[in-house]
């Protein structure tokens, strides 16, 4: 076939197209309709997207004004508590890895002697892991007396609401891990930085500490895999008892 | 806080990488971002290779670019997640002594025996690379199960069969009947209404396709498909046979900031002496009316600092142009000129060049476009301190 032959049945298809099918009166009002299907799909759906994510914001926000409030005699005391102790300051903050890699500055009450990190040398050979990475051991003689309540009741993490206001974390999403342990991170596991940190994920609510670090990559990516803010409140419900109950903290 | 898996590390500490120049080829999808930053699955191929030096203990990687270095710039910039250091040099062709790799496919596969030579092969290049990763990518994450490779918040009916190898990013609505896989790629936000069948296909991000339509062999991206088996390419495809979703999202143009919409007030208030411009108007390159300037001085621009005032134009851009402006100049260089956000004022500004369309300025709008932005902005801030 040559190139002018091409060109002519081309050109009478697309005439009979016209003619018949695009011209076609009845057809041409369908097409409008499916159109406008098309259309109205899409904006449900973006709007759905939006919901999903300003719900997901609302709720930080509103849960994390509740929680301030409702745990503020725990607050006054702790406060109180760690101030007597040793007259230092109450709060501290740590640098932490949030969403897609961004750094930033976590809120926590202290529960360390002020000189933890010069102590910290010194105990590294003593330290549980032999890789020296994650400095978190049973019986750490840094911790305070009151420290170590703060600990086993994860009062230390109450601040933290303080982020979720100021939104960088949310209620609910992966732990924000130090940048120590994510220099030591395959690719695999940087999966997990893609979504907003939270305070709660599913691992703490399962075994906490107890689970290795695959099982945690893997329901940090569960989480994010079937987020919603239903589950959300689900999980949010579920730590409360794991909390009281201070299953795998030391 | 439990023990983390050690790695098998003995990479190099510093790894010298070449992107490949390949702009020339891109003949015929005529994408904005240059092949290192197309989509292969999750993320852009150059991301892939940040992947690979993670896990083969990189502490910093060098990028010799040839190919839209402004580009790869922004987007190493926003590319955080990886603990790494990474530098951008920009050269005008790669010394292959000076490398260590060439960006041209995914990491740990053999060299390629010949590159792509023209556009379509480039484009099936580009779509075996994803296939290609698709089965690397099930394999490696077989102890996530299909935690890995569908994205989050998304809405899929009981009854798709999801056959993997696949990939399915975040806010992806399936509807019910629909067959996804083998080899079937759907990005972020995207909508297959139902009874759509994906199989060895990508389905770009936000995009549309219509209830009951297969693909096959065949990537999609708003209105415009590439049939790889028939080397068919559509574009402007029927509303209800595939769109984009967020068309004004991605076609608006970047407002300005609060901050340059009060410096251009202040520089309007200034240049009172001016008057109000004449009623003219002319249409610019991406067809918006910008009123026309009485003569070629600095103090002629305050129409136009309205426009900023009004956020329809940024403080600092490519200067608008009608297109009879834009003969004789390179075509590669009218490509970056259309494609170069628009503002009141520019580079050639800086550099003294006022004459909107001449020899001069048209080179520094070129410069600032394509080269160096940042610089550019840079040097234009110190001059706009001087000016106000």
């Amino acid at each position: 076939m040559t190139v002018s032959e091409k060109e002519t049945i081309g050109s009478r298809a697309s005439e009979n197209l016209e003619d018949s099918f695009w011209g076609n009166e009845i057809l041409s009002g369908r097409i409008e309709q499916w159109e406008r299907k098309a259309r109205l799909r899409s904006l449900r759906w973006a709007f759905v997207i939006r919901m999903a994510l300003l719900l997901k914001r609302l709720l930080d926000i509103v849960g994390s004004i509740f929680a301030i409030i409702v745990s503020a005699p725990i607050t006054i005391f702790t406060c109180l508590a760690i101030k007597l102790n040793d007259g230092g300051p109450v709060l501290f903050k740590q640098l932490r890895v949030g969403e897609s890699g961004r750094l930033f500055k976590i809120w926590k009450f202290r529960s360390m002697v002020l000189n933890a990190d010069q102590i910290k040398d010194e105990i590294l050979e003593q330290n549980q892991h032999a890789d020296g990475v994650t400095f978190k051991m049973k019986d750490d003689p840094r911790i305070t007396k009151p420290g170590k309540w703060i600990r086993k009741l994860s009062i230390d993490e109450f601040p933290q609401f303080i982020n979720v206001l100021k939104g960088d974390m949310s209620l609910v999403g992966p732990r924000p891990p130090v940048p120590r342990e994510v220099a030591l991170y395959g690719a695999r596991h940087l999966r997990r930085l893609r979504a907003k940190p939270g305070i709660t994920c599913l691992w703490q609510i399962g075994g906490r500490a107890d689970i290795d670090f695959e099982g945690q990559v893997r329901l940090d990516l569960q989480y994010i895999h079937s987020q919603s803010v239903r589950q959300d409140i689900i999980i949010l419900l579920k730590t409360i008892p794991a909390v009281l109950l201070g299953k795998g903290a030391y | 806080m439990t023990d983390i898996p050690t790695q098998n590390r003995n990479g190099p500490k510093h790894w010298r990488l070449a992107l490949p120049d390949w702009g020339e080829l891109d003949t015929i999808w005529k994408r904005k971002l240059p092949f290192v930053l197309w989509n292969v699955g999750e993320q852009a191929l150059l991301f892939h290779w940040l992947d690979a030096a993670v896990d083969q203990g990189s502490e910093s990687i060098e990028l010799t670019v040839v190919d839209r270095p402004v580009d790869v710039r922004q987007h190493i910039a926003d590319a955080s997640l990886w603990p790494i250091e990474i530098k951008v040099r920009s050269v005008n062709s790669i010394d292959p002594d000076n490398v260590d790799d060439i960006v041209d496919r995914l990491p740990g596969t053999p060299t390629l025996s010949k590159s792509p030579a023209d556009g379509w092969s480039l484009l099936r290049h580009w779509f075996e690379i994803e296939q290609d990763w698709l089965i690397q990518f099930a394999e490696d994450t077989k102890q996530y199960g299909k935690y890995a490779a569908i994205g989050r918040s998304c809405k899929i009916a009981p009854d798709v069969k999801l056959n993997p190898p696949f990939w399915i990013g975040n806010f992806v609505s399936i509807g019910p009947g629909s067959v996804i896989g083998p080899g079937a790629v759907v990005e972020d936000g995207s909508i297959l209404p139902g009874g759509n069948r994906v199989e060895r296909g990508h389905v770009g991000a936000y995009t549309y396709l219509g209830p009951e339509t297969s693909l096959s062999d065949a990537a999609i991206h708003k209105n415009e498909l590439v049939n790889f088996k028939h080397q068919a390419h559509i574009k402007n495809l029927e509303s209800f046979v595939a769109g984009g979703l967020d068309k004004n999202k991605q076609d608006h143009a970047p407002s300005p900031a609060f901050k340059e919409r009060w410096a251009a007030l202040k520089l309007y208030l200034k240049w009172t002496s001016q008057g109000s411009g004449s009623e003219m108007t002319f249409t610019d390159l991406s067809g918006q009316e910008r009123p026309a300037l009485s003569d070629s001085s600095v103090e002629a621009r305050r129409p136009w600092l309205k426009e900023v005032v009004k956020g329809k134009l940024l403080l600092f851009g490519v200067t608008p142009r009608t297109a009879e402006k834009l003969k004789g100049v390179p075509e590669d260089w009218q490509a970056i000129l259309r494609e170069a956000p628009t503002g009141a004022f520019s580079y050639a500004d800086v550099m003294g060049a006022h004459d909107i369309g001449s020899d001069e300025e048209t080179l520094h709008s070129v410069y600032q476009a394509g080269v160096n932005a940042e610089r550019c902005h840079e040097l234009f801030n110190n001059w706009l301190k001087e000016l106000t």
